[in-house]
């Protein structure tokens, strides 16, 4: 039996079914301790500028970066842990599932929700409801670095609405009635358990009106069809990381399972995977 | 698609839409109106006339390399951009631009230009079919192509060849029972017979596949392929000079898959500089 063998049934039913599963343990390939310190370093390195940004009218970017949340992003290019978080495993096998054996990781990012911060976001879904009869378009996993309690502006979803055509109705909840969402679910869990989920499904994060800091880390996968890296190719440690085959098509630099002509063409093949791309008809 | 092009040619019809969400493709009569069909036969030529050695060559060293068959029975023929602006201004056209935005989204791109030879007296240079898996969304299609008659095409000039409606099926054809021995045994096939300038835009989940080529005439098209903005294109290399100078709009550069209007800005080649109107509906993006 494989070391980390993937879906059992019943995982897999919730996550049709559901739109997302929790694992628990998740960083066990890494240590806990040892993804929690990296992270801490991390923050430390660019609180001081994300503070400069609010002061100055300047913040941007995703996952609600500004005042209630300070998003780390890219921080596989900074930390090899973080690549290899990216790479999980444990979650390998979930995502081939998922996706196709042509699954990329589309990017790592750390986050904190701050403690006594309102909601840094808004109910909704993170992609188009693109669906196939076997795969998801995209899905992301939340690892969680300490116990995430009720009250720590949980990471919050509506079960099953990953199969709705339409995305949630931001303007009915939203603000006071964020948390009237029909059948929302906060997310608690240990630390280091993860939650796997389907970005099409409706979700939010809440105010946190505890006194603990909400810190996770973020990752996101798509199929290797997607852009990722767009103009500018992958950083040279990047590329000295994905030394085989699958970690190149993992890190959506070249398609072991996938046509060729979406391999990037800026970063030279490994002497192995250049005959597995002659091979191929695209 | 620019706002005149909006006012003079209003997409899909009720109709039209019905018949393309129930059988996966549209023809759409005299699409090449605004272009002129005389231009685009001009270009095709002399594209063809241009490539037709380095073809001949491929033929005789029996090395078969593009898709789209080429080879012995099609002759798949590039584009060149500096001189060829035909192609791009039919990629932009406006009769079948608002029919794009409405089949692919409002961030659609144009993944693929190609001029393309089914030569007369020639076996089927491909088999049942479909070019993508079947990812399905409530209103839009994940890649539409539209193949331009450069002249008449008839029955039996290897027709391009549809199954209508094989879009919803959740499996590709099989391909073992229909083989080039009997292409034509499929069951529900359609032959598409266009006058020149016509256009059949269709979803490519559909099964589809060419014939063979019966008549003295050759059958002779333009393909394009379109896909949201989301879909990878210019990789690594960035886009030639020669696109970049044509997209002269924000609405061009989306089409060439450089900057979009209706997307993420993430998205966004960073190795070509904004136009000044498309830098503010950048900067104006969350994300």
């Amino acid at each position: 039996m494989d070391k980390y063998p993937g879906f059992t049934k019943q995982q897999r039913e919730q996550m049709d079914e559901e739109g997302h599963i929790l694992i628990e343990d998740a960083l066990e390939p890494f240590g806990l301790n040892n993804v929690t310190e990296a992270w801490e370093r991390i923050q430390t390195e660019d609180e001081p500028g994300w503070k400069q940004s609010i002061a100055d009218g300047t913040v941007s970017g995703g996952y609600g970066n500004g005042p209630n949340a300070h998003t780390m992003s890219k921080v596989y290019e900074r930390d090899k842990i973080f690549f290899d978080v990216g790479g999980n495993p444990i979650m390998r096998p979930f995502l081939e599932e998922l996706h196709g054996v042509d699954v990329q990781c589309a990017g790592v990012t750390n986050h904190c929700h701050h403690a006594g911060t309102a909601a840094h976001t808004a109910w909704h879904r993170d992609y188009p409801p693109w669906t196939h009869p076997t795969w998801i378009i995209k899905s992301k996993i939340f690892y969680f670095l300490d116990d995430q309690d009720l009250d720590m502006g949980c990471f919050s979803i509506a079960p099953g609405t990953h199969k709705l055509p339409v995305g949630p109705d931001k303007a009915a909840y939203s603000d006071e009635n964020l948390e009237k969402m029909p059948g929302m679910k906060k997310i608690a869990g240990k630390a280091g358990s993860a939650i796997l989920w389907n970005v099409l499904m409706y979700h939010t994060g809440t105010a946190n009106t505890s006194n603990k800091d909400r810190r996770i880390i973020l990752t996101s996968y798509v199929p290797f069809w997607m852009k990722s890296w767009g103009a500018s190719g992958p950083p040279q440690n990047v590329i000295d990381w994905t030394d085989t085959p699958d970690l190149r098509q993992f890190w959506g630099i070249h398609a072991v399972d996938g046509r060729a002509s979406y391999d990037r063409a800026d970063v030279p093949y490994l002497p192995e995977h250049e005959e597995i791309t002659k091979a191929k008809k695209f | 698609m620019e706002a005149v092009a909006e006012e003079t040619y209003p997409g899909l019809s009720e109709e039209q839409r019905a018949h393309y969400d129930e059988h996966g493709y549209i023809i759409i009569e005299n699409a090449a109106e605004p272009i002129g069909i005389d231009r685009i036969q001009e270009a095709y030529h002399r594209a063809e006339s241009e490539t037709r050695g380095e073809w001949e060559q491929m033929l005789s060293e029996g090395k078969f390399k593009g898709g789209y068959g080429n080879g012995p029975n099609a002759h798949t023929i590039r584009t060149n951009y500096d001189w060829d602006t035909t192609i791009l201004d039919l990629a932009n056209n406006p009769k079948v631009i608002p029919i794009i935005s409405e089949v692919i989204g409002p961030d659609y791109q144009v993944m693929e230009m190609l001029y393309h030879n089914h030569h007369a007296g020639t076996i089927a240079h491909t088999k049942w079919h479909r070019d993508w898996p079947p990812w399905k969304h409530p209103e839009f299609t994940l890649k539409a192509k539209c193949f331009y008659a450069v002249e008449d095409i008839h029955e039996d000039q290897g027709c391009f060849s549809l199954v209508p409606g094989t879009q919803n099926n959740p499996e590709g054809p099989p391909k073992d029972t229909y083989t080039e021995d009997n292409l034509t045994d499929m069951p529900g096939f359609k032959k598409m017979t266009m006058n020149a300038g016509d256009a059949i835009i269709w979803d490519v989940t559909c099964w589809h596949s060419g014939l063979a080529n019966t008549s003295d005439r050759d059958r002779k098209l333009v393909i394009f392929g379109y896909m949201p903005f989301f879909v990878k294109k210019w990789n690594a290399s960035p886009p030639p000079d020669a696109l970049v100078e044509w997209a002269d709009t924000p609405y061009k550069r989306q089409l060439m898959g450089i900057h979009n209007v209706n997307g993420r800005r993430g998205w966004d080649r960073t190795d070509v500089e904004y136009l000044p109107e498309h830098k503010i509906l950048a900067e104006a993006k969350k994300l």
